[in-house]
């Protein structure tokens, strides 16, 4: 993936240091692990001309050169080379100039380059020991004491420092500063991961008590497993507790699962479940502010503020995309206007009117309203609009491009559901490279979805969480069927809460169409209600106009084919309505003719998806 | 070589969606995997002869197929020959180097005006650097310079401005002889070639055998801008500072002696940091007067004078304790 890839330009004048400089980084970013590709404008430039070198690691590295925009990091060791260095840094990348060293402090002044090292190694997921090591290989033994010491000088930088070093090059450029700096709704976010975990344990302490104590279902089920809430002494104890299902939330239909009583629940949410009767989720007075906080902490990492207008077109009602999303937006400061899904004509025009700088929907949502856009004649590269929050449904890095190269807008991947909290689970940040987990309130783990055995960071599995300070409704391992990996590699934006990749596919076979949770089986127990129809249907998903569209094409018998125009009709009409009536939306049926579908030799291929095929 | 090239595992295939397919090879390659990662891939390993078979079952096999190259239309063009529908690079692309947005934009068949990036600085000679003076005077005495590969090729920029010609190594010479050979009296008097101590053993020796050989009628003058290593790739050494890469003591081409050898009546060798106006004078004197002239101006190169002293010490120390032994023995 591309988007892991930490994008470093270090820059300067001949002589400085600067390839040298380079050659260290790649250095210590191969002994830290990681892929790495190198390239340099050198060769007369040791007469005082412009160098620079381009450094890049990862996991797997493409390109050797920093594509022009995306540098990361740019350091330049002379500070008459910001001006013509500084396209190269993408929006909300590190400027790192020698205006954060205190040149006194060095022994030797040659050593400037190794000192701009030392701060940008704070940034870096790379060990100092490997830092210390990669100088040491790369200098002479006469160099190493003074480069070492430049090392720890600008390693020592801490933020105070930084601004205290500006005021005496006030002319110059202000630095170290990312271009866009952290919001404070974004600490918890970046807090030291012993911390995290101590925070992580003591709450998975109370939450297996309290759900002991006051559900009757977990009390039984860990009980039945041998498990008491005092047995949970360490962070990997959580996997000796019992898993929760979907099925479980059903059976306890509608409160079963609550661990406060109702007067202390202040809300009720439901999302569509897979037999009729949905599944109840409830929130206490702290789940909601628990809920605000996350949302708030999302719409952070994408640089959105007090001064942001976000247009939430997430459905609000029983849904809860859109008053989740409402909250934390309300919390972060933004004006929210809460226009719902749906109008898109109206959409458009509160989008352009209103100034709206970010927008809130299912991506698929968002291509009909670029298409919409397009209709009425309007360019959203010309409006304000800069930032996509998508989720609600799965989606791929192919449509995050094509929307932002339609749109102009950056689009990020915001992971939820109604059993945790809903949206605000976990939320891509500015680097748009996996979903950080909230994980301070919701621990997650992989299992493998057919043995359920806990796996480790890095392997891809089923993603499982338990729900560290949810009072009204703890859910201890709750089994997702979203099937993704915990990233081992720590993210170059910094944050300490744990990544997940994006979501790909589930372990079973839902469906969403316009945001509905749809399951083949449901279709099939529809159409079983239906006589003269089985054991032929197939599930067609196409994508129009960007939106999922699922038609279902049912082989009648040879006897009602035969027969009269209206039987048939008839039949259309009663399979559409029984479709309808378990699913909840209305979906197209087409009769076809016996024997003309495709036939399999194993199982049957229930669903054919031509959602990512060409138009035809 | 065509049928081993057509099965050699040097190209490879890297499977992605059949919409569109990139031939591509070298580092274009790495640019384009990362401008369009679900794309197919054809990579050239060996692009001539071209396993043209192979590419065709590569284009037949996308519904687009596009070749990105640096440079010239190569790839692109010789497929096109070979009968196959391939699209190439817009004409704006042939110039400057690929990277990996501009082959986004290739890709999208966007020809409109690209960002152009702020000039750097750009290089100059060292403050305190010898052949500083050498141009100074072929400035200031309006010389037609023919110029060669090196540090000095600075010589060609502000405040210089010296360099007339600079083609590639060991062209000072033959370059500023041609110049002597065809430019009228007045201006042919005025030409002067520079060349470097290493790019002179390396490729001006040819060029002063044919001063030799075939002398204009108006003489010629060549300096020898000799700092004593190779100043720009890194300071390697070479034949004429008398050491081998490894610094040890070793045969040594000596310049002066080899132009003498080769029937060059008038070889100087002067200190130009040392004495400039002297320099300046010997200049004006040897374009004075038609006949050959070579001056060797030596200055080791300042950013390594205290390393050659180190080296020419453990050279002496090293004879020496030989000596003695043998002494002993």
């Amino acid at each position: 993936m591309t988007c892991d890839v930490t994008n470093i330009v270090i820059a300067g004048l001949g002589g400085q240091g600067v390839i040298k400089a380079s050659d260290i980084i790649a250095e210590a970013a191969i002994r830290a692990g990681f892929e790495v590709k190198k390239s340099e404008l050198h060769g007369m430039s040791q007469r005082g001309g412009s160098v620079s070198s381009d450094v890049r690691f990862g996991p797997s590295v493409f390109s050797p050169m920093v594509p022009t925009g995306e540098a990361d990091f740019l350091i330049v060791v002379d500070p008459d080379q910001v001006s013509v260095n500084r396209h190269q840094l993408r929006n909300g990348g590190v400027l790192i100039t020698p205006s954060v060293i205190d040149e006194k402090q060095l022994t030797v002044k040659k050593s400037l380059n190794i000192a701009l090292l030392g701060e940008l190694s704070r940034h870096l997921p790379i060990a100092e020991k490997e830092w210390l090591e990669a100088i040491r290989t790369n200098l002479s033994p006469k160099l190493q004491d003074a480069n070492l010491k430049a090392f720890a000088l600008g390693r020592a930088n801490r933020g105070s420092a930084l601004t205290t070093a500006t005021p005496a090059v006030r002319n110059k450029t202000p630095v170290s500063a990312s271009t866009g700096p952290r919001h404070p709704a974004s600490e918890p976010d970046f807090i030291p991961i012993e911390n995290l975990r101590e925070v992580q344990l003591q709450r998975l302490q109370f939450i297996a008590r309290r759900a002991y104590e006051r559900v009757p279902l977990y009390r039984q089920r860990m009980d039945g497993s041998g498990v008491k809430p005092d047995d949970i002494r360490s962070l990997d104890d959580v996997a000796r507790l019992p898993f929760t299902q979907k099925a479980d939330l059903r059976d306890t239909y509608p409160f079963g699962l609550f661990a406060s009583p109702l007067h202390e629940v202040v809300r009720l949410h439901a999302s569509s479940g897979t037999t009729g009767k949905p599944i109840v989720v409830a929130y206490t007075r702290e789940d909601v502010a628990v809920w605000t906080n996350v949302m708030m902490r999302a719409f952070a990492s994408y640089g959105l503020h007090e001064h942001d207008i976000i247009q939430n077109a997430y459905g609000y009602g029983l849904f809860t995309g859109g008053l989740g999303a409402h909250y934390g937006a309300e919390a972060l400061g933004a004006t929210v206007i809460p226009i719902s899904g749906g109008n898109t004509e109206r959409q458009i025009m509160v989008m352009k009117d209103f100034g709206v700088t970010a927008i809130c929907c299912t991506p698929s949502y968002f291509l009909h309203l670029i298409e919409k856009a397009q209709e009425m004649g309007e360019d959203l590269h010309q409006l304000s609009v800069r930032v996509g929050v998508f989720g609600a449904e799965p989606w791929t890095e192919g449509m995050r491009q094509r929307i932002e190269a339609e749109s102009g807008i950056k689009a990020y991947d915001i992971y939820g559901l109604s059993e945790i909290v809903g949206p605000g689970v976990g939320s891509e940040c500015e680097r748009q490279c996996g979903l950080h987990i909230f994980e301070d309130h919701f621990y997650p783990e992989i299992v493998d979805p057919e043995t359920g055995k806990s796996l480790p960071d890095g392997a891809e599995g089923e993603l499982v969480f338990t729900t560290l300070s949810k009072l009204a409704m703890p859910m201890i391992r709750y089994r997702t069927h979203d099937i993704t990996a915990l990233m081992a590699e720590p993210c170059a934006c910094g944050r300490t809460i744990r990544r997940i990749r994006r979501i790909s596919r589930r372990s079973d076979d839902m469906l969403i169409i316009r945001g509905v949770n749809v399951f083949p089986s449901q279709i099939e127990s529809a159409l079983l209600r239906i006589e003269q129809t089985l054991p032929h249907y197939q599930i067609v998903l196409t994508r129009e106009s960007g939106l999922d569209q699922m038609e279902v094409h049912v082989e009648v018998t040879p006897q009602i084919f035969s027969d009269e125009v209206r039987a048939l009709e008839e039949l259309h009409r009663k399979l559409t309505q029984a479709i309808e009536t378990v699913t909840g939306i209305h979906i197209h049926v087409r009769l076809v003719a016996p024997r003309t579908l495709q036939r399999s030799e194993g199982k049957a291929k229930r669903v054919l998806d031509r959602r990512n095929e060409p138009p035809r | 070589m065509d049928s081993w090239n057509e099965n050699s595992t040097l190209n490879r295939v890297i499977e992605g969606g059949a919409d569109l397919g990139i031939i591509a090879s070298g580092a274009v390659f790495l640019h384009a995997r990362e401008a369009a990662p679900h794309a197919k891939f054809f990579k050239l390993g060996m692009t001539h002869p071209l396993p043209m078979h192979a590419i065709r079952r590569f284009v037949d096999s996308v519904s687009r197929c596009i070749v990105i190259e640096e440079g010239d239309p190569y790839l692109v063009d010789a497929i096109r020959a070979a009968g196959l529908q391939v699209e190439g690079k817009a004409e704006v692309y042939r110039f400057g180097e690929l990277n990996v947005p501009r082959v986004r934009r290739i890709l999208a068949g966007d020809i409109t005006p690209e960002s152009v990036s702020p000039p750097g600085k750009p290089p100059e000679l060292c403050q305190g650097c010898s052949h500083r003076h050498v141009f100074e005077a072929l400035r200031d005495l309006k010389c037609i310079v023919s110029g060669d590969i090196g540090c000095y090729s600075l010589g060609a920029l502000p405040p210089f401005e010296a360099i007339d010609t600079l083609v590639c190594m060991g062209a000072g010479i033959t370059a500023g002889l041609g110049l002597r050979h065809v430019l009228p009296r007045e201006e042919a008097k005025r030409v002067v070639s520079v060349i470097g101590d290493s790019t002179f053993v390396h490729s001006g020796i040819t060029g002063l055998v044919e001063m030799v050989y075939n002398p204009p009628p108006t003489g010629h003058v060549v300096v020898i801008l000799d700092n004593s290593t190779t100043a720009m790739t890194g300071h390697q050494e070479h034949p004429g500072t008398g050491r081998t890469l490894e610094h040890q003591a070793t045969g040594r081409v000596v310049y002066e002696d080899l132009a003498r050898s080769l029937g060059v009546r008038n070889v100087h060798v002067i200190d130009p940091s040392a004495d400039a106006k002297g320099f300046a004078a010997l200049l004006k004197d040897s374009l004075a007067g038609d006949e050959l002239t070579v001056i060797v101006a030596r200055r080791p190169c300042l950013l390594i004078a205290g390393k050659v002293k180190e080296y020419e010490r453990a050279g002496i120390r090293q004879t020496c304790d030989n000596d003695c032994k043998k002494d002993i023995v």
